[in-house]
């Protein structure tokens, strides 16, 4: 599976976020994208996923157009910061309710993921109860409970502790593994340095320079 | 007391053209109000905090929300049905609920013209929520309501409506507003034991028009919030808590 992205602009209220980007993905790999606050990170992954309409240029996923021949990269896995859950249900219901739109995975597989990312499946505690790094691992959990092909994670070890950290890691590694494509957005240098395969450093919407060689 | 009685009620025959019936008119309104403020988010959940999740599996925008607006509709039947079957209960334990011919066809009538109607105003309220936050969609929606029934009263003070001589005038009043057409005892029919009970005003305002009238609003809402909800972009997230981009 190939993703690519050929010269996308966007703008939102007069301000460019993102400016003649144009990058090339193969599944089985970790692209790492850094970047200071506001560097068009997160904007980039909803582009390239489709969550988000591009001004111009064009997102080929697979031989497909986004927003011609699909309206959202198929069987994806994402991750963004900010974005939480449904807060009144617990955390195996809202896997469920998320499973439930495709139908691609059961109770078993929902359950294997809350424990791959260290979180009890039987808590019956609504999600707003939980800390935010009980909500980060998750999130994560959503992300990789029907074994995507494409995971864009936006900053995946946020609030999460230090073991977490390593979990989540270790999930990530096994993920390309397993084949997935990975979009991975971390102010952590670490996270970058041992995970990712590629490098991209973002500035003002644009991609800095040669993505660099992990 | 027959069904078609019940049903009627339902359907505002206690309303007619002055202030303090107003009064009575937002009381039977009221199932409906608190329908809309139950499902005003029905669609709208999913365009908060988990957005993104949620939409990032929706491989077609548009066949999901005419699922979504279907069950909606379906709601809105169950819901007029049961709030029909709860009143001729209550009604049955006072003397019993006779079942006649016309009170099925009014049955019928109310089901169609009051579920249009229900299902077209909540649906709004949760396209204008995507839009603009649920609290002034709600505000939005309430207040055209509030601005139909508040019509009225300006139909009374202004218009002269109950000049019996002005059968053209009234009519024409009566149908441009919308909230004219869920008053079931101001229409006619066109089935003559339903025409006799009805027709209060005696005009020609048959319950077949409001069916189209109801539908016409309900597919013109349909169609635009299809096109809204399918062009939504994912930016802004969780508008309920101030909106974080």
């Amino acid at each position: 599976m190939k993703l690519e992205a050929v010269n996308i602009s966007k703008t939102i209220k007069n301000k460019k976020i993102l400016s003649d980007v144009s990058l090339s993905l193969d599944s089985g790999n970790i692209y790492g994208f850094t970047g200071r606050n506001g560097s068009g990170k997160t904007m980039l992954f909803r582009a390239l996923s489709g969550l988000m309409k591009i001004d111009s240029g064009t997102v080929i996923y697979d031989g497909k157009v986004l927003h011609k021949d699909i309206e959202v990269i198929p069987r994806l896995g994402i991750v963004l910061e900010n974005a939480g859950l449904y807060t009144e249900f617990s955390g195996f219901k809202n896997l469920k309710m998320l499973a439930k739109l495709n139908n691609l995975v059961g109770d078993k597989e929902i359950i294997e993921a809350i424990e791959r990312v260290g979180l009890d499946p039987y808590d019956k505690r609504a999600v707003r109860k939980y800390s935010l790094g009980m909500k980060q691992r998750l999130v994560i959990a959503q992300a990789i409970m029907e074994k995507p092909d494409v995971i864009m994670l936006d900053e995946p070890t946020n609030s999460i502790d230090e073991n977490g950290v390593w979990l989540v890691r270790d999930i990530i590694n096994e993920e390309k593994k397993r084949g997935a494509l990975i979009l991975l957005a971390s102010h952590s240098k670490e996270d970058i340095s041992i995970l990712a395969d590629k490098v991209f450093h973002m500035k003002n919407g644009v991609i800095d320079d040669e993505p660099e060689v992990g | 007391m027959t069904l078609f009685d019940v049903i009627n009620r339902l359907g505002f025959n206690s309303f007619d053209i002055h202030e303090t019936a107003m009064i009575e008119f937002i009381i039977y309104y009221f199932p409906m109000l608190i329908f809309q403020a139950i499902m005003g988010t029905y669609i709208y959940r999913h365009f908060c905090s988990a957005s993104v999740y949620y939409f990032s599996r929706v491989q077609c925008r548009i066949r999901w929300y005419v699922r979504e607006a279907a069950t909606l509709f379906y709601m809105v039947v169950i819901y007029l049905i049961i709030v029909v079957a709860i009143t001729a209960a209550i009604a049955a334990l006072g003397g019993g609920v006779s079942i006649t011919y016309d009170s099925v066809i009014l049955f019928i009538y109310y089901i169609i013209i009051h579920s249009l109607w229900l299902y077209s105003f909540t649906l709004l309220i949760n396209v204008l929520s995507v839009k603009c936050g649920s609290t002034n969609a709600f505000a939005c929606n309430l207040g055209f309501q509030a601005l139909c029934m508040l019509y009225f009263v300006v139909l009374k003070n202004y218009l002269e409506f109950s000049d019996v001589n002005n059968i053209g005038g009234r009519v024409v009043a009566l149908k441009i507003n919308p909230i004219s057409h869920i008053v079931l005892h101001w229409h006619s029919s066109m089935f003559d034991s339903v025409n006799e009970k009805l027709n209060s005003f005696a005009i020609d305002f048959d319950l077949n028009e409001s069916v189209i009238v109801c539908l016409c609003i309900a597919v013109a809402i349909s169609v635009t919030s299809g096109i809204i909800i399918k062009n939504q972009e994912l930016i802004v997230i969780n508008r309920e808590s101030g909106g974080t981009v």
